[in-house]
């Protein structure tokens, strides 16, 4: 964006999104560097000095333009770079909140489920070592010390 | 034991919802910067990183050595009218030297620094003062070689003429101070017009063009315009200066280098 300032030494590019002093779009500024132009190379000694005098100084105000244009145009692409890589990490991680929260509430909610229903359905069962007969009849108060024990074969 | 166990499971339950919950508004918080602010961050981050990779081929921008010289042809127009004889001057020309003589004290209430010492035929020799580092030059003042003294032209703060890393488009802070000689305002605006190679001396030399402009005088319609040619690491290669009187030319003079005698450049 060019902007011209009144009575200024020239056109202001847009740089690092300030533009300081009394700025403005005003197109008649533009006309009133002109007019200082041809004024001050009026003055000059010969039709060869005329038309140098003009030409190096729009040239090199056409030139500071340039420069502050492709600084400008660096910074607007890498700041729509920093913006598009900030919307994308804000959707990236609104979704893996909601991916975790959903998860994370599924895997609780099975997890208390299963936990109730453990809770619910919850018996008492003895469980007794493996001890052979010979040694569970004989032992004291087996209530079967005058039992005969004999050990057969199944065929 | 049943009631218990299903209490702590509902309580861990909650907690770890709760703790979902602040950490995601924990980053919602830590992403209060207005877009305003982060533009003008990254406009610095920008501004800085394209300087860093300008500047490591101007470093050093003017190692200077005691007796370094820079000669210069210069040409001097002023139109009819002007002078006191009313009398046109086309293309007078003389030679104009600058040389190196170190560290100078201008004056009993200003600190030491660099100094050149600037002669032409005809002219007082005039003393301009300055300081170098590595990265930049300062303009500090400027004094001329009398038997009565003269009280130097000093600016203070220091005026940053030309640092390393300058890309076109660039501005330098503006200038505003009262020359003690005269008591006029002076008004300086530096602009940087790009990087330019010039043929001067017999060689090539890559530049850097500076534009300075200037309103003086009560009423301010004494203008300057001066474009510099300044080569890191061998100094001015070129100049062009014209003063205007509400828009009219008078004078201009142009100034580029005929001979350079660098201690520095010697030894390569």
């Amino acid at each position: 964006m060019v902007l011209y300032v009144p009575e200024g030494d020239g056109p202001q590019v847009w740089w690092g999104g300030e533009v300081s002093d009394k700025v403005s779009q005003d197109p008649r500024a533009r006309q009133t560097m002109i007019d200082r132009i041809e004024r001050r190379s009026r003055s000059e000694m010969s039709d060869a000095e005329q038309i140098g005098s003009a030409i190096r100084e729009l040239s090199d105000t056409m030139r500071v333009m340039n420069g502050q244009w492709k600084q400008s145009q660096i910074l607007r692409d890498k700041w729509n770079q920093t913006i598009f890589d900030k919307w994308t990490k804000q959707r990236l991680s609104k979704r893996t909140q909601v991916v975790i929260i959903v998860g994370g509430s599924l895997l609780l909610l099975s997890i208390i489920g299963l936990l109730w229903w453990r809770i619910k359905t919850h018996k008492t069962h003895y469980l007794f070592p493996t001890i052979s007969p010979q040694r569970r009849f004989g032992a004291t108060h087996a209530g079967g010390s005058g039992a005969v024990v004999s050990l057969a074969k199944t065929r | 034991m049943k009631s218990s166990s299903s209490s702590s499971s509902l309580s861990f339950a909650s907690l770890f919802l709760v703790a979902l919950f602040l950490s995601s508004c924990k980053k919602t918080t830590e992403s209060e910067k207005t877009a305003a602010e982060e533009f003008k961050d990254l406009a610095a981050e920008v501004k800085e990183s394209t300087v860093n990779a300008a500047k490591g081929a101007d470093i050093p921008m003017l190692p200077l050595s005691v007796g370094d010289t820079w000669i210069y042809d210069v040409k001097v127009q002023i139109p009819e009218g002007v002078t006191a004889d009313r009398k046109a001057v086309e293309n007078a020309s003389f030679e104009r030297t600058r040389k190196f003589v170190g560290k100078v004290k201008p004056d009993v209430g200003h600190p030491e620094c660099d100094c050149f010492e600037v002669s032409a035929p005809g002219s007082p020799t005039e003393l301009e003062f300055i300081e170098v580092d590595d990265e930049r030059i300062l303009m500090r003042g400027s004094g001329v070689v009398s038997d009565t003294p003269v009280p130097p032209l000093w600016l203070d703060p220091a005026v940053l003429l030309v640092r390393a890393g300058l890309l076109g488009g660039e501005s330098m802070p503006p200038i505003e101070l009262t020359d003690p000689r005269s008591g006029l305002k002076v008004r300086r605006a530096i602009q940087i017009v790009g990087r330019e190679t010039l043929e001067a001396a017999g060689r090539k030399y890559n530049t850097i063009q500076i534009l300075m402009t200037g309103k003086d005088g009560p009423e301010g319609n004494f203008e300057l315009r001066r474009s510099i040619w300044f080569a890191p690491h061998y100094g001015i290669i070129k100049e062009e200066k014209t003063r205007y009187i509400n828009d009219k030319v008078v004078i201009k003079e142009s100034m580029t280098l005929k001979a350079l005698q660098m201690k520095i450049d010697a030894g390569k």
